[in-house]
């Protein structure tokens, strides 16, 4: 039994390979029952966003798991093969379960550390389970992926503040006013930019907007769209009284705000913040006005500190979260050994038990002359016995399936009992078990 | 045998409360939530081994423990831990619980060196009421208020200058805004004023019945209601002046250093205050 991850992402393939290759979500479902039906598959769940499309599958055999996978995206998108092949990336096992980790966690997201791709992960998952495509092992891994990433997410800074110009504006102006619902924004230049700077901030809450151009009628138009007020020019240093926030992005060549502008209210201001952004080139806003208690000035410069900051934090958060996938890697081996262990305990148990039927049986046709108490008794007793030799082999047995070299020690402890047959047959049973819908499921070699 | 219960107590909690002060001065330099958590829980532990350190003071002195320096430290001391873990599990400001229980701290190891006189115990039985009692009370809550006050104002100021000094970071995320660093300032001294206020008037009408004697110019009496002064120009420059930010932090944390040496120095040249 093998898991692997069959998948082409942003850093791996074009956007024209990948829009290709991205499952309508309403045919999820039905693409991870369909995939379950081929021959190779036992469990399997299919992660599509617009950034990526993944197939983790436990398979029994790796080789034919990952043809299988190739022919049915071919089937299912009706792409040639050859089309889409170069821009797979293919991992089996630690490189598997350690993709999906760092998937869930955001770490291979484009925004690293964006939380989006948890809950995308989490759903699919939930449709596979509705599905029944999803086993044992994939019960355990995802659910374990998911806990990961958020714990991810709690103990470390991987997804806090802003990674975009826009959002460190906003967080900026949260970090002095707490909330800007309640804020006076002035928009200084009806530009494009003025325009993207209105539209973030009222997207974030604040509707109170005045905005100021050269030419009234631009200035009327955009704050009309955002139930705003517009004014002259003439108008800014009575505009300056009342604002909070103030966004410039005039094409002035000379300073249109200046120190003195903002001294000559700030008595009348008495010393309320505010808040200033200069995202003109050249700037709008006089530098020196940084000198004022009551300004926090800044400039695009600024703001892309700001982005750079926040991506090392969130950089540094990624080794943090590295260091915990790597512990949970561990951990979640540890468990499929002990998976692979129950076979084992299983067979031995039965074996023991066959054994101890059968003197049982021998008692009864060679000492008929004991009553039924009699044999109950015996039966108890020699059944203590088995338990109590078995005790200590199958404790054995367990500390054995997570050393290292599991797989090697677990075959000479079968060796040792002679069990290999009946493991192998253990193991089939549970194959089935785990898998009803697969009718062309072949014999499962389990490697631990 | 219950002398020895209260020393052990007292140590463990000193022991545990240095301890959680460094986890949370850890946590500040590095940011490490495990440090902040274990901090936290361990200051709740420690807020527990200090109510039972005076539910047994309480029981062995048979009255409420502020008649002393050595009392009223500690119950101050008791106040602040309160407060801090109350005010970091209603409003979850990062670092306040740091930066308070500081304060709490120093003046935890001031409690512990500080003479237990006998002396003062004997003077402060004979002239207990319970006007002394709600003075001391109030007094103390009024000065829990003021140094928490106090270190929203510190905090206030740190956040300004990284704002302004555009130092970008995490302490910058994890610091709250500006907004409410100063109206949990302001807060808490709109309650710490009255408290201070109801504080000095019911001890001065208690020195006026118990100790007829008293001169009115004492260092005690007249700094304390110049400390109340302060407070009282604070609260006017905030509501009357509309006066706010870099400037109103300042005034506050001049106004709580001055509350210090009132505590802590003028009290000493007073002729009948027990207390330092």
């Amino acid at each position: 039994m093998h898991i692997i991850v069959v998948g082409l992402n942003h850093k791996t393939a074009p956007v024209e390979i990948r829009e290709r290759l991205t499952f309508d979500p309403s045919q999820l479902g039905e693409a991870m029952k369909k995939l379950n039906t081929k021959k190779s598959i036992l469990e399997n769940v299919i992660l599509s966003t617009c950034n990526r499309t993944e197939i983790y599958a436990v398979v029994d055999q790796l080789h034919t798991g990952r043809y299988y996978i190739k022919e049915f995206l071919s089937e299912w998108f009706q792409i040639e093969q050859g089309e889409f092949s170069p821009f797979l990336f293919i991992y089996d096992q630690d490189g598997a379960i350690e993709h999906l980790y760092k998937v869930a966690c955001g770490l291979n997201s484009l925004v690293l550390g964006e939380t989006q791709i948890l809950g995308q992960v989490r759903s699919s998952f939930l449709l596979a389970q509705d599905e029944n495509t999803t086993g044992t092992v994939f019960n355990q891994l995802f659910k374990q992926a998911v806990t990961l990433a958020k714990r991810a997410h709690s103990e470390t800074d991987i997804g806090a503040n802003a990674v975009s110009v826009s959002y460190a504006a906003v967080e900026l102006a949260k970090k002095i006013f707490g909330t800007i619902e309640n804020k006076h924004v002035l928009i200084i230049g009806a530009g494009k930019m003025g325009e993207l700077a209105i539209q973030n901030l009222h997207g974030n809450g604040a509707k109170k907007v005045t905005v100021i151009n050269r030419t009234f009628e631009k200035a009327e138009s955009l704050a009309t769209r955002f139930n705003g007020t517009a004014k002259s020019l003439d108008e800014l240093q009575s505009a300056l009284m009342d604002a909070d926030i103030l966004i410039s992005s005039t094409g002035a060549k000379g300073f249109v705000i200046t120190k003195e502008m903002i001294e000559n209210i700030e008595k009348k201001r008495r010393g309320k913040p505010l808040f200033m952004v200069d995202i003109a080139v050249p700037r709008d806003l006089d530098p020196a006005l940084s000198e004022l208690d009551s300004v926090f000035l800044y400039d695009i410069d600024d703001l892309e500190g700001i982005v750079e900051a926040n991506l090392q934090e969130r950089k540094k958060a990624a080794e943090t979260i590295s260091l915990m996938v790597e512990e949970e890697m561990v951990e979640f081996k540890q468990w499929l050994n002990m998976l692979g262990v129950v076979p084992v305990i299983s067979a031995l148990r039965e074996k023991a038990l066959t054994i101890q039927a059968e003197t049982m049986k021998s008692l009864e046709r060679k000492l008929s002359h004991l009553s039924d108490r009699d044999m109950k008794v015996l039966n108890k007793h020699t059944k203590s016995i088995i338990n109590q030799m078995l005790k200590d082999p199958i404790l054995q047995a367990k500390e054995l399936a997570g050393s290292k070299d599991a797989e090697k020690k677990l075959e000479l402890f079968m060796s040792i009992f002679n069990i290999e047959e009946l493991v192998e047959k253990q193991r089939e049973v549970k194959a089935a078990e785990q898998k009803p819908v697969n009718v062309h499921s072949s014999q499962p070699a389990f490697q631990s | 045998m219950m002398d020895n219960v209260i020393t052990r107590l007292h140590e463990l909690t000193v022991i545990l409360y240095a301890v959680s002060v460094l986890l949370y001065f850890i946590d500040f330099l590095h940011h490490n939530r495990r440090a902040n958590r274990t901090a936290f829980w361990l200051l709740s532990f420690v807020w527990v081994l200090q109510s039972l350190f005076l539910y047994f003071y309480m029981v062995k002195v048979g009255r409420f423990p502020v008649l002393t320096i050595f009392e009223g430290l500690y119950f101050y001391v008791w106040i602040l831990v309160t407060l801090s873990l109350i005010i970091n599990r209603l409003l979850r400001v990062d670092f306040i619980v740091f930066f308070t229980n500081v304060i709490g701290f120093m003046f935890m190891v001031v409690h512990t060196f500080a003479p237990d006189h006998i002396d003062s115990t004997v003077k402060a039985q004979q002239l207990v009421s319970e006007l002394l009692f709600i003075h001391i009370m109030a007094a103390i809550l009024s000065y829990g208020a003021f140094s928490l006050s106090f270190v929203f104002s510190l905090l206030y100021l740190f956040q300004y200058n990284l704002l302004k000094r555009k130092k970008w970071g995490k302490r910058l995320w994890r610091i709250t805004d500006l907004s409410k660093l100063e109206q949990m300032s302001y807060v808490l001294n709109v309650i710490g004023a009255p408290m201070l206020m109801i504080g000095v008037i019911l001890g001065s009408q208690w020195a006026y019945i118990k100790l007829p004697n008293v001169s009115w110019v004492d260092p005690k009496i007249i700094g304390s209601v110049f400390v109340l002064a302060i407070y009282c120009v604070y609260l006017y420059l905030r509501i009357r002046k509309g006066i706010a930010g870099k400037s109103l932090a300042l005034f506050n944390i001049a106004a709580f250093l001055i509350l210090l040496i009132n505590f802590f120095l003028i009290g000493s040249f007073s002729s009948f205050h027990i207390w330092l």
